[in-house]
Order: structure tokens, then sequence, then C-alpha cells
């Protein structure tokens, strides 16, 4: 009996050598997501789709959602300094839709569609339902130089970009139904919102100021055509290293062929 | 597959050392047998993880019922992963969705499993000293499956049946030695059917020490 002792003390050496699994390294930059979304009927209609448009109207900071962040703080001051983390997200956001032959303009009135740029810093992981998920958030509504009214409650939003979280579809889990999406870390969110159903939105809003019971079927619907999550790229402390923030920014666009305007 | 053919050419050239050398031995009431047991993923795991793996043990034992058949249990643990290039992935087109789209990032897959199984040998010979032997190993194995782009990602965990014919042999240190190589080829079909997998399916060798009870 000695001699099975011995063979299994052997063996559960053997198994310490062979079980420590998992030990693949990898770096930060290797862990970033690029994701992006579109609006699949919108993108096949022939009347207006990603090429039709033409004017787009940017916000003139990005909002930053966070958790942990105070609005005041020295990340917060650092974050919106000029030429800081939020300009230079802007700036490059701004350049790629302008590289795709759109035209910047002024007002959310003039604009095709509007541009969102929100940074999200969150300690808890949250798994995204629909478009607006931040809606709500300080930061997250942008101004677009309208005269914004804000109203509590209610946000309609478009079903057409109805990704939910369910991984157990397909083979990956970015593949068919869903796709979660973590913000335990940083990401940057680029949203190209319609500016027609926004102004439609906004001007519901301001004709409803005072009317408090408003049923949220009657909300006009917000249409979201596209939507880039750079995930990973910012540092906890809200700032960013370039390298790593451009090649997601070259990769939101590469992978999202059609958002280009032919009539500029 | 290169492993493969030298486990069947081990094995094959065990059976002709039948008519080759007449040294018999007392037949043992069993064995037991511990050691490595790389694997390489074919089917839809060879497309999930390309590379073979090198991490696997494997534990057994055996007790003859009758002259030729024994009957034992197996432990085993098997770990693949593949980190693949940084890539771009398009979601595959759902007529339920309205929305579409891509996602770019480093894809990297592991797979586990721990099968626990019973093992039913057949020894033509038990008494020759160089013991080859054909098996089936069946019963439940745990299976997990991790799939990650970044840090997003899906881990599946269940318990699985598992199948697994083999092919094997002992040969002793010397001819009345207790102990000696354990050299077996399997292949072992598990029943999971999930995502793009029909069956995981995987080709084993087990290389170890073997000692006759």
């Amino acid at each position: 009996m000695n001699r099975i002792k011995k063979i299994f003390i052997a063996s559960f050496l053997l198994l310490g050598l062979t079980s420590c699994y998992k030990d693949v390294s990898t770096t930060y930059d290797e862990m970033d997501v690029t994701l992006t979304l579109f609006d699949k009927e919108f993108s096949e209609r022939t009347d207006t789709n990603f090429q039709t448009y033409r004017t787009f109207v940017i916000r003139d900071s990005v909002g930053l959602i966070s958790d942990y962040i105070d609005q005041g703080g020295s990340e917060w001051t650092n974050f919106y300094k000029p030429n800081g983390t939020s300009d230079e997200i802007r700036r490059a956001i701004k350049q790629k839709f302008i590289d795709q032959g759109y035209v910047q303009v002024d007002s959310i009135k003039n604009a095709d569609f509007a541009v969102n740029l929100v940074v999200t810093l969150v300690q808890n992981d949250v798994y995204v339902g629909n478009p607006g998920y931040w809606y709500g958030y300080p930061g997250y509504y942008p101004y677009w130089g309208w005269g914004f009214y804000w109203k509590s409650g209610e946000l309609k939003t478009s079903e057409n970009m109805d990704y939910y979280y369910d991984p157990w579809y397909g083979y990956y889990p970015w593949y068919g139904y869903g796709y979660s999406y973590s913000y335990e870390k940083a990401n940057i969110m680029v949203e190209m919102i319609d500016g027609k159903s926004l102004v439609k939105y906004y001007e519901f809003l301001e004709d409803h100021q005072n009317d408090d019971n408003i049923a949220p079927e009657d909300y006009p619907i917000i249409y979201y055509r596209w939507q880039a999550f750079l995930n990973g790229v910012l540092a906890n402390d809200a700032t960013y290293g370039k390298d790593r923030f451009d090649r997601s920014v070259e990769e939101a666009f590469t992978q999202s062929p059609y958002i280009y305007s032919s009539n500029n | 597959m290169k492993k493969i053919y030298l486990i069947i050419s081990i094995i094959v050239i065990s059976f002709g050392a039948y008519s080759q050398d007449d040294v018999y031995v007392n037949k043992p009431d069993g064995f037991i047998s511990f050691g490595f047991a790389p694997t390489w993923g074919v089917g839809n795991l060879g497309d999930f993880v390309s590379n073979g793996s090198y991490r696997g043990f494997f534990f057994e034992g055996k007790k003859f019922i009758s002259n030729n058949v024994a009957v034992g249990g197996y432990l085993g643990w098997s770990g693949f992963y593949e980190v693949k290039d940084r890539g771009t992935f398009n979601f595959e087109d759902d007529p339920r969705l309205k929305s579409s789209g891509a996602i770019t990032g480093n894809l990297s897959n592991y797979y586990y499993n721990f099968p626990i199984l019973v093992s039913f040998s057949y020894y033509p010979k038990p008494e020759f000293w160089i013991k080859p032997f054909v098996a089936l190993n069946t019963g439940t194995v745990y299976n997990k499956l991790e799939s990650y782009i970044g840090t997003v990602g899906l881990v599946s965990e269940t318990w699985q049946f598992q199948v697994a014919p083999e092919l094997g042999v002992f040969i002793p240190f010397g001819k009345n030695a207790e102990g000696g190589i354990h050299i077996a080829g399997r292949y072992n079909y598990i029943t999971y059917q999930k995502y793009r997998f029909n069956g995981v399916q995987y080709m084993q060798l087990n290389v170890g020490i073997s000692w006759l009870l």
C-alpha cells in the first residue's frame, strides 16, 4: 500500500504542475475593445441614410459620467482644461467625421445628425440595455447650442438599436443577438443621432415646459443611427494615451465603412 | 497528427511482440497509472483553439473482473487556450434585430475539462509481459468554455457526457518488473451542443507510469 500512497503523492504533485493555467500575459492595450452598432433599416434606406447625411453638429465638450470623479475635483478640472482630454477627444472625432465628407455646422437646427460624446468612468459593472441608457445622468445630455429644457422622467428612443445582454446566444458574445458591455473600465461613447428627431424632441420639451403629466408614449422618438464604444482607452483618472485612443478611433471608423457622405 | 501515428506504431509494434517473444508473467490483479496527457482539438474545438495543449494529466486504476476484462476509474484534466491576433469581427446578420455592427479586439479562447470516467478494458493476453489493450471510457465531464474579446466575454460551465475509445499498452521496465510505461491514445467526444459546438472532440496521448497490482 505504501507504493500506492507514493503514486498518489506523485499524481498530486503532477496536478500542481499542470493546473496553473490562464497565465496568458496581456498588456493593457490588448484589452481595449472597439465596438460599433448601426441601425440596419436606416443604412438600407434610399431616401435618407448615412451617405445622404451631409451636415453635423458636435457637442462642445465631452460629457463625463463617473461614480468616483467629483465635479470640480482635480481630475475633473484636468479633463476639461483647454487641450485636455475632453478637447482632444472632441477634436479627433470631429476630424474623423469631416474626413468622411460631412460638414460641421453650428446649430442642431441645420444639422442632419448630432454627435454626442460621453466618457464613462464607472467602478461597477453595468450592462447597457438600450441607447440613451445614460440619459438623465449629469453629463449625458448635450447642449448643441440649443436652449435645453430638461424634463426628468421618460426618454423615448427608437428601438432600432436593440441590443440586449444575452451572451449565450452566439458562439462569441458579440455575434448575433446581443452584446454585454461592461463599464468597469473607461469608455468613450460616440453617438450619431438623427438631427430632425432630436429637434422634434427638443421642440416637444419646449412646448411642454409646464406640463408635468406627459405620457411616455407621447414623447417624440430620438433615432440613434450609430454608436461607437471605445472601451478601455482612458486611464482611471480620465487622462488618455494618444496612441491607444487614436488606434481605437481608427478602428471604429474602419469597421463602419458605411459612414461617409456622398453629398459633398 | 504525427503524434497519433507514433502512438499507433508503438501499440501495433507491441501487439506484434506476441509472436516474437514468449515471456509470460503472472497475470496482475489490475493497474494504477498516472501521467501527462497532451491533447489537441479536432473539429469545432480545433477551430476554437488551434494549437495543441500540453496541459493535461490523468490518473486511473483498473481491476480485472474476468480473464481479459478490466474495469476501472479514470480522472483527467485538460486545458486548452489560444490568444489570437487583434482582429475585427462583424456581427452575424440576425433578421430579428434592427441593429448590426462590428467589434475589434484581441480574442482569447479557453477550454478546460475534468472527466470522471468508468473504463472497460480488454487485454487479449494479460499474462504476457507487454500488455496491450483496447478500452472504452465513458462517464461525466466538467466542461468549461471561455471566450473573451478584451475583457468582455462569455463563460459556459456545464457537466456533460463523455465517451473515449482508447488503444494502449503497458510496457514493463523489465520483463518481471511491476512498474512500467503506460502509453495510450484516445479519441474523446463530449456531448456539448452550445454556440457553434456540435460536440467537443479532441485527441489525447496519455504517457505515464503504471504499476501492476
